[in-house]
């Protein structure tokens, strides 16, 4: 009896590590190559009244985009149909900086970061 | 049994209203955000032994008004309103006669700012910090309605990352969370004049907030209110309080940045509440925040106005236990 459950579970494992999912991580040949440009400020120096318009410059499969600033001050505004593009506004004035994640679908990512002053 | 019954009355009217204000569990101050610690509830004194309460809050709050210093200001202000919906459950156990233990939880449905020259809105939401409160009566006289009472509590965060919304993260002033530890003490000190029924209380709270993971403080808190409180009707009480809050400038790296310099104020408000109670165990409250001085460092979006509707009920789990023992 004992023999037959070791091996229902060699069987049930053998057939678990077959199931195993494709490593997604891993490019094949028709992907396209990640890259990370650039990240570009439209202007670096705003008004506290303004805001600025940043985009990133991307090349990859499935990419997606993460916003951030290095201390957290700031309003990012969405741009809803291009995720590479943001408008960031902030309420005081100081200098900042912007930086941004960009990650392929393959899990490939790097950051890039811009500084943003404002001034009243 | 009848003292017994307005003495219950008068502690639950208490925590309520203790936790209605004075759980600051958001006391960021940027210069977008809304500025006040908002908390809700008040009772301040302890439990009776084995006496389970359990509180249940929301509050509203809503800020327009920006202020430099003591005087109201429109220039270069980046936000039209910001406002935010918040409630909160407190459970509260007394442990002995003297001896009170309490934990508190709260949750933003919104904390929202409106942009003033873009069409935009931000929000955020989440669990706002965790506290866990002791509270001793250090003096006591239930005769004379005489009643001093010291606590000390720690807060602590959920989550202790910035929040982030489809792949853009939330400015600090709409974050649910201060993302840090935090500590406080509190005293509270009450006289009843039991044959005008009416009572004078005071809550006096201090809270010491430790950097986050960015090296960012929160200014530190004190808080002082002065109640008094009038029965109207049979089991309906009138409670006006005006409270006086001091935040610090909040912290960057240990000190005053260019970042935080408009962080901190003083803050005096009225609130005036009305409160029901049942059968001295169930207890309905509302009020309303009525902000009367304010002055804020640098330049700042200031609350305008705050209301909070609380539900409260007690169980004496200790009768219910030699119930069962008896059965």
């Amino acid at each position: 009896m004992k023999r037959t459950l070791y091996a229902l579970c060699l069987v049930v494992l053998v057939m678990a590590a077959a199931c195993k999912k494709s490593d997604s991580t891993d490019p094949g040949t028709g992907a396209t190559p990640f890259s990370f440009t650039s990240l570009v400020a439209q202007d670096t120096t705003i008004l506290l009244t303004g805001a600025a318009n940043i985009t990133a410059h991307a090349t990859g499969d499935g990419l997606t985009f993460t916003w951030t600033e290095e201390n957290g001050y700031g309003t990012f505004i969405p741009n809803g149909s291009n995720p590479a593009n943001v408008q960031w506004t902030i309420c005081h004035a100081a200098r900042f900086k912007i930086i941004c994640e960009a990650k392929d679908k393959y899990n490939h990512s790097e950051s890039k970061y811009v500084y943003i002053s404002s001034r009243e | 049994m009848c003292i017994s019954l307005r003495e219950n009355r008068f502690r639950l009217l208490f925590f309520i209203l203790f936790y209605i204000h004075f759980i600051p569990f958001v006391a960021k101050s940027q210069c977008c955000s809304t500025g006040s610690p908002v908390g809700a509830a008040v009772n301040v004194g302890v439990l009776s032994r084995n006496t389970l309460r359990v509180n249940l809050y929301y509050r509203h709050s809503y800020s327009d008004t920006y202020y430099q210093d003591d005087h109201k200001t429109t220039e270069l202000t980046s936000l039209k309103k910001a406002y935010y919906d918040f409630t909160g459950l407190i459970l509260g156990y007394g442990i002995t006669k003297r001896l009170t233990a309490e934990l508190d939880f709260g949750y933003f449905f919104d904390k929202t700012q409106v942009l003033k020259y873009e069409d935009y809105k931000t929000t955020g939401y989440g669990l706002s910090n965790g506290g866990v409160t002791f509270k001793y009566g250090a003096f006591i006289k239930p005769a004379k309605q005489i009643e001093v009472t010291v606590g000390a509590g720690l807060r602590y965060p959920f989550r202790t990352e910035p929040q982030m919304h489809n792949g853009i993260q939330l400015n600090r002033d709409i974050q649910s969370s201060t993302n840090a530890f935090g500590v406080y003490g509190l005293l509270f000190l009450n006289k009843g004049f039991p044959e005008i029924t009416l009572r004078i209380f005071s809550i006096n709270r201090y809270d010491y907030n430790f950097a986050d993971k960015k090296d960012y403080t929160y200014g530190d808190i004190l808080m002082n209110s002065l109640f008094v409180s009038k029965k109207l009707f049979k089991n309906t009480f009138a409670i006006l309080q005006l409270r006086g809050e001091w935040k610090d400038y909040d912290y960057e790296n240990n000190k005053v940045s260019v970042n935080t310099k408009n962080t901190g104020y003083y803050l005096v408000s009225v609130t005036p509440t009305l409160s029901y109670s049942l059968a001295g165990r169930w207890n309905i409250s509302a009020l309303c925040d009525i902000p009367v001085y304010k002055k804020y460092n640098g330049r700042q979006l200031t609350p305008k106005y705050a209301y909070a509707i609380s539900l409260s009920h007690d169980f004496n789990l200790g009768r219910k236990a030699k119930v069962e023992i008896a059965k």
